[in-house]
């Protein structure tokens, strides 16, 4: 099955407008908060990116900051859009964020939160008219120009790689 | 909707009752604050999640407390802790370290850890 990707857009159009974020970096844990969720951080020897948890009484987002802080970012955003999407488990724990590179059939029903987990977050933290506007400038996007590509990612507290598969996904880049 | 929704909109409907008590449009209470009217209609209806220093100025400009427009609290009910057997005891720790301040304060601060 597809994941939801109008709804998530949507989804982030109206948190970006409701807490007037008009440029990256954006506010990840601020915006987090103002959902309800607080945000745990410890640093652990361990291959766990994070954890959403919630009950009657609360909802926590838990960060590993023993990973690089463009994972954590990641991390966060991840988990604010299991947070927000999906309405099931009590304890979600994520080791790793994996990009599906085939299409697995056997593995698509339980992969679908993780997808949209993937998308929300990357699309949170790339919002797509704000890499438009970043990118209207460019003639074409040189994917071996180092400065153009590292200076992006770091303005928006992104890995190189996410920012890769983002523009990607946007059509920026050929396949 | 989740707890927070339910949160969200229960704020907004005492601000309206206390903002009507006062006698003022929600034009009126909008800009004593700085805010246009759809805002304000947004809070009140609870879609949009009111920032911490919108709702110090709508406790002052009504005239009321933070304790009046917060919501009753409710006692929730007892949690289950999820089953943690299965992960490491790292993680395991870094759980329980995350979720146990609220639990804390729901035991009224009768403990020290």
């Amino acid at each position: 099955m597809a994941i939801r990707r109008r709804k998530i857009e949507s989804l982030i159009e109206e948190l970006l407008s409701t807490y007037q974020i008009e440029q990256a970096p954006v506010p990840v844990e601020q915006i987090a908060k103002a959902k309800g969720a607080r945000i745990f951080y410890q640093s652990l020897e361990d291959n766990v990116s994070g954890f959403l948890y919630r009950d009657s009484a609360q909802a926590v987002i838990g960060v590993n900051t023993h990973h690089a802080p463009v994972r954590q970012n990641f991390t966060m955003a991840h988990e604010l859009g299991h947070f927000l999407l999906h309405d099931q488990e009590q304890l979600h724990i994520d080791h790793e964020f994996r990009v599906r590179l085939r299409d697995d059939v056997s593995s698509q029903g339980t992969d679908e939160a993780e997808r949209e987990a993937n998308f929300f977050a990357a699309s949170l933290l790339i919002p797509k008219r704000f890499l438009e506007k970043d990118l209207a400038s460019e003639q074409f996007v040189d994917m071996f120009d180092d400065y153009l590509v590292t200076d992006l990612a770091r303005k928006y507290g992104v890995s190189t790689q996410a920012l890769a598969i983002r523009m990607q996904t946007l059509g920026y880049i050929q396949e | 909707m989740n707890n927070t929704d339910v949160f969200y909109r229960q704020v907004g409907e005492n601000i309206r009752a206390k903002r009507k008590e006062r006698g003022l449009s929600q034009e009126g209470l909008a800009k004593a604050i700085g805010l246009k009217r759809p805002s304000m209609s947004n809070i009140e209806k609870g879609r949009q999640n009111i920032l911490l220093h919108t709702f110090r100025d709508i406790v002052e400009t009504l005239g009321t407390t933070t304790d009046a427009l917060f919501p009753e609290r409710t006692i929730p009910e007892p949690q289950k802790m999820p089953d943690l057997t299965s992960y490491s005891p790292q993680v395991r720790e870094f759980v329980e370290a995350a979720i146990k301040p609220a639990e804390k304060e729901e035991s009224h601060g009768d403990q020290k850890t």
